[in-house]
């Protein structure tokens, strides 16, 4: 028989870099399970991709067993790499960081469309811009 | 200690973009709960940025209309760390690692057998219990090539626990470091518990390039990819003829960290296994 499900945790954290500091403390604390059993995987697993921030989503059983899996990255993440950049613009109406082109939009907002609630890739792509243009990043033809 | 919880009901749409504000001043990362609206969490330290930071984080959510996303309400609260923080407890239990090695948390009774050298932790924290295989490759292969009066570097220090380990094995001197504050600063409490200190210094520090000294021993208890990113400073660390204890390793990546470490002039001495994780000893060749 399944096990039943206590809890699904989602974090976006800091790829080979978690620790049982915030966020991944309060999120897992409260579920009581093994903590630096998660933590040990999850850097080991993500060390390749290490100074990007990779989602993950752990699930927690009744026994307070858990598994987890890696989700594609934050859109904020992919538009910093299509940009070439390592952050974006804390006034982005004023200052310009980068610049991404539609082609580019387009398939990051493919990605995406799974965590956006968007049907269709227009809509996806008009929300992966107002991420963009909110980090500084111009879109460009 | 004291953290400023920041939550945030957003839309599904404006997550990636809320999330990469909080990140950009400051925060570790997010939690997220819910679709509809989604809730995005995450925490700051209260100390003396921490209003500058809000500043900064109210007026960017501020702005994402502008840009067609919508923020929505924003909530802060003070909150203690002590009961997430203490939930892990009831995992780790004194635990013996090797022949004479006893890891035992601050808070439990052990009456120490003849022979036995109990390490007395409280990791908070930092990584290193001595209860996850990673941890315990380290003590065994700590306690078995480990001489008197060596000099050990401990790379990625943790809770501090193997740096106390060579101590309390004889160590002349360890230098261990980390680059995470948190880490540092519970390996410097369990040094001052064990009373290591006089034969101990914890730096913060990403890299070992700011140690001038030769090593007879290093201990770096990470990751497959930064060991193998660090080869030549760790090789560049160790008298000819020292020991690489290298530990973080799953079996698939050990090849490849084994390739690395021979090209850097290392001869694979001994492959301790547990589970998935495999843990190095290297000497020092050429």
């Amino acid at each position: 028989m399944a096990k039943k499900v206590m809890g699904v945790v989602k974090l976006q954290i800091p790829a080979g870099k978690a620790t049982p500091a915030p966020p991944v403390g309060p999120a897992l604390g409260q579920y009581g399970i093994n903590m630096m059993e998660f933590i040990k995987s999850y850097n080991e697993k993500t060390a390749p991709q290490m100074g990007t921030i990779v989602p993950v989503e752990i699930t927690v059983f009744e026994d307070r067993s858990f598994t987890f899996v890696l989700k594609t990255p934050p859109a904020a993440e992919l538009l910093r790499k299509a940009a070439g950049i390592d952050k974006g613009s804390g006034i982005p109406n004023r200052t310009k960081v980068g610049k991404v082109t539609r082609d580019k939009l387009k398939e990051i907002a493919e990605i995406k469309m799974p965590d956006l609630n968007s049907n269709d890739v227009e809509s996806a792509m008009q929300v992966i811009a107002g991420t963009a243009r909110s980090m500084g990043i111009e879109i460009s033809d | 200690m004291r953290w400023a919880e920041i939550k945030i009901e957003t839309t599904a749409q404006a997550q990636d973009a809320v999330a990469d504000i909080l990140i950009r001043n400051g925060c570790t990362g997010v939690a997220l709960k819910g679709e509809a609206p989604v809730e995005v969490k995450c925490y700051l330290p209260e100390d003396d940025r921490l209003e500058a930071r809000l500043l900064a984080v109210k007026e960017e959510l501020h702005r994402l209309p502008d840009f067609g996303l919508s923020a929505g309400d924003v909530t802060v609260n003070t909150v203690e760390d002590q009961d997430w923080a203490e939930s892990w407890k009831q995992y780790f239990h004194t635990t013996r690692a090797g022949a004479h090695l006893v890891v035992k948390p601050t808070w439990e009774d052990y009456a120490p057998e003849r022979g036995d050298i109990v390490i007395e932790l409280d990791p908070g924290m930092a990584f290193g219990t001595g209860n996850h295989a990673t941890t315990r490759l380290c003590l065994i292969a700590l306690e078995k090539y480990m001489h008197p009066r060596r000099l050990v570097v401990d790379f990625g220090t943790g809770s501090g626990i193997l740096a106390i380990a060579a101590v309390k094995l004889g160590a002349a001197l360890v230098i261990a470091f980390d680059s995470d504050p948190i880490a540092v600063k519970a390996a410097r409490e369990n040094v001052v518990r064990n009373n290591t200190d006089e034969r101990t210094e914890v730096h913060q520090a990403e890299s070992p390039a700011f140690i001038n000294k030769q090593a007879d021993i290093v201990t770096a208890n990470i990751v497959a990819e930064t060991i193998m990113e660090n080869a030549e400073a760790i090789s560049g660390l160790l008298k000819l003829g020292g020991i690489l204890i290298a530990s973080g390793i799953t079996e698939g990546k050990s090849f490849n960290v084994e390739q690395v470490l021979k090209n850097e002039g290392f001869d694979i001495k001994e492959k301790l296994q547990e589970g998935e994780w495999v843990a190095l000893v290297a000497i020092k060749a050429r």
